[in-house]
């Protein structure tokens, strides 16, 4: 089939018939749901472009599997080149659609999963990558959305998977048949999920030899026999429900998260990528990781461009656009922007193959991307609604705005620069809104906290890359210190 | 027939949709064997790609900035 456009996308979601749960219901039409559509239309973004001759060279890629033409997303890097276009290819998406576009877990995993696998076949003489890259050669010929399912719920978070007294709270094998396994637990956080077409699940931690019902990977449709969701709230949400499309901020866009539970979910066995073979879990975490905290290089830096547009925009129609200081912060908006995107670039051109051929970021620079999107996207947001002023918080409803007789007041006292109205003033405070405090700030602000691991997983990983031992000589030597 | 190529456009010094009404009146007849590439910024990425620089056909490049001017 090769790409599928984005309407084309939209509609193959209505096959795909999931169990939703939102707001205590059921959800009997996800795809026109107005909470969920925006969502939707987001992900359909990574096909939109793909089919648009001036974003084809990042979004589209020759497949080492098949040699034909397919979706970025659903490819293998074979080289640094592939590894930066995929960083360039996120900013892009994150400039287009202000919100988190969901497709990159998923991504994430394949590359992780196929390395992994490649070294568990070599290894113990397994041949779980011969069947994975079936699993996608499948996924590349469809051109479909995979949700990454990493992070498990975890109970009682100083206990291992089989301590816990529930032993659901990780995602584990409860029956081995000649066919395939049966696994039961949940997934949280888990982004995108209602929007895809198939699950690819994960260990999220370094498993023991005691947990190895737990070190498991595997690949279901997400409309599987025994799948649910419980779609997440987000800020402001419920504006989604109100008429109008101002007080939304990002109308055609918007995020997701929800919880997938797996009751006693089936898996043929060709769909299994590991399942006990506890000692390669932490490798396949470790690189899942790596890839998922250099996406953020891209895709945090694309949003950051929007917010710093929408803060360029609000001074100039406030009318402060001349002045030094704000000048002053929309520059520092930017240092910290481009240096998300630089460490971005870094880890991926600093790549290396791996022994199945797939390339792997520089593990040290991603998890230094990481850690500084964890905090930049904050500072950038605090700049934004510093420039913004107070009108950010307070501004009323789109209602008002429409009100016969309070209308005319709000329009009046609201205009700020002549040359722009009321109402190009208050969309903008809106989007900025939407980013740094409303829906938009669940993908722009938590989900760069905790997203890919939360701060405390990149210092470990940082203090285990950075060669201390060397350090500590080269500064003795220079020091004069001579070793006893 | 004239091929034209992009960047991806991560980093538009112009509007991609500017360019693109620019390169249909910069390059409105058909040529054969020839292919515009049209870089977005500084970075020029595509004149760094392998494809490109080992490429058989006629290449053109030029920046955006350079292809809107030209439109004027």
């Amino acid at each position: 089939m090769a790409l599928m456009t984005s309407d084309q996308y939209i509609e193959s979601l209505r096959k795909v018939k999931k169990r939703i749960f939102l707001g205590g219901k059921q959800v009997d039409n996800y795809v026109d749901h107005p909470i969920i559509r925006p969502s939707i239309n987001s992900c359909a973004m990574t096909y939109e472009l793909s089919t648009q001759p001036e974003h084809e060279e990042l979004l589209t890629v020759t497949s080492s599997l098949t040699g034909k033409k397919i979706n970025r997303f659903t490819h293998l890097h074979q080289s640094t080149d592939d590894l930066l276009k995929k960083v360039k290819m996120q900013r892009v998406l994150g400039q287009k659609t202000g919100c988190c576009f969901q497709r990159c877990v998923g991504f994430d995993g394949f590359n992780a999963v196929d390395s992994v696998t490649y070294e568990m076949d070599q290894g113990l003489g397994t041949d779980y990558n011969k069947r994975f890259r079936a699993y996608l050669e499948f996924v590349q010929e469809n051109d479909l959305v995979v949700d990454g399912a990493m992070t498990d719920t975890k109970g009682n978070r100083k206990l291992a998977p089989s301590e816990q007294e529930d032993p659901d709270q990780f995602v584990h094998v409860v029956e081995r048949t000649k066919d395939g396994i049966v696994v039961r637990g949940a997934k949280a956080h888990q982004t995108g999920a209602v929007n895809s077409h198939e699950i690819l699940a994960m260990p999220t931690q370094t498993m023991r030899e005691q947990d190895k019902d737990y070190a498991l990977c595997f690949a279901v449709p997400a409309d599987a026999q025994g799948i649910l969701y419980i779609y997440g709230r987000q800020s402001c949400d419920t504006r989604r429900l109100e008429e109008g499309d101002i007080d939304v901020g990002n109308a055609m866009f918007g995020g997701q998260e929800a919880i997938i539970v797996f009751n006693d979910v089936f898996v043929p066995w060709e769909r299994v990528f590991m399942c006990g073979e506890f000692q390669f879990s932490g490798t396949l975490v470790e690189r899942f990781a790596g890839y998922h905290r250099q996406s953020y290089g891209g895709c945090k830096s694309g949003v950051g461009d929007v917010l710093i547009g929408a803060t360029q925009a609000i001074s100039r129609i406030q009318g402060l656009d001349k002045v030094s200081h704000i000048k002053e912060k929309i520059v520092e908006m930017i240092h910290l922007n481009e240096t998300i995107y630089s460490c971005g670039v870094a880890c991926s051109v600093e790549g290396r193959p791996t022994s199945s051929g797939t390339y792997l970021i520089d593990l040290m620079l991603a998890n230094v991307c990481k850690l500084n999107v964890t905090r930049f996207p904050y500072e950038i947001s605090r700049l934004a609604q510093d420039v913004a002023g107070g009108m950010l918080a307070t501004q009323p409803a789109e209602s008002d705005f429409r009100h016969p007789e309070i209308g005319p007041y709000l329009n009046k006292y609201l205009r700020s620069a002549s040359a722009y109205s009321t109402e190009d003033r208050c969309r903008i405070q809106r989007l900025i809104e939407n980013l740094t405090l409303g829906m938009g700030a669940v993908g722009y602000l938590t989900e760069s906290l905790h997203g890919a691991g939360s701060p405390q997983a990149q210092k470990i990983m940082i203090g285990r890359l950075a060669n201390l031992d060397y350090k500590e000589q080269i500064a003795k030597e220079l020091a004069g210190i001579k070793d006893h | 027939m004239k091929k034209i190529k992009y960047c991806g456009n991560c980093n538009p010094d112009v509007h991609p949709k500017y360019v693109k009404e620019a390169v249909k009146e910069l390059f409105p007849k058909d040529e054969p064997e020839t292919q515009v590439v049209i870089n977005g910024c500084s970075r020029s990425c595509l004149s760094k790609s392998k494809a490109i620089k080992e490429a058989k056909e006629k290449i053109i490049i030029m920046s955006s900035r350079d292809i809107v001017r030209r439109k004027g």
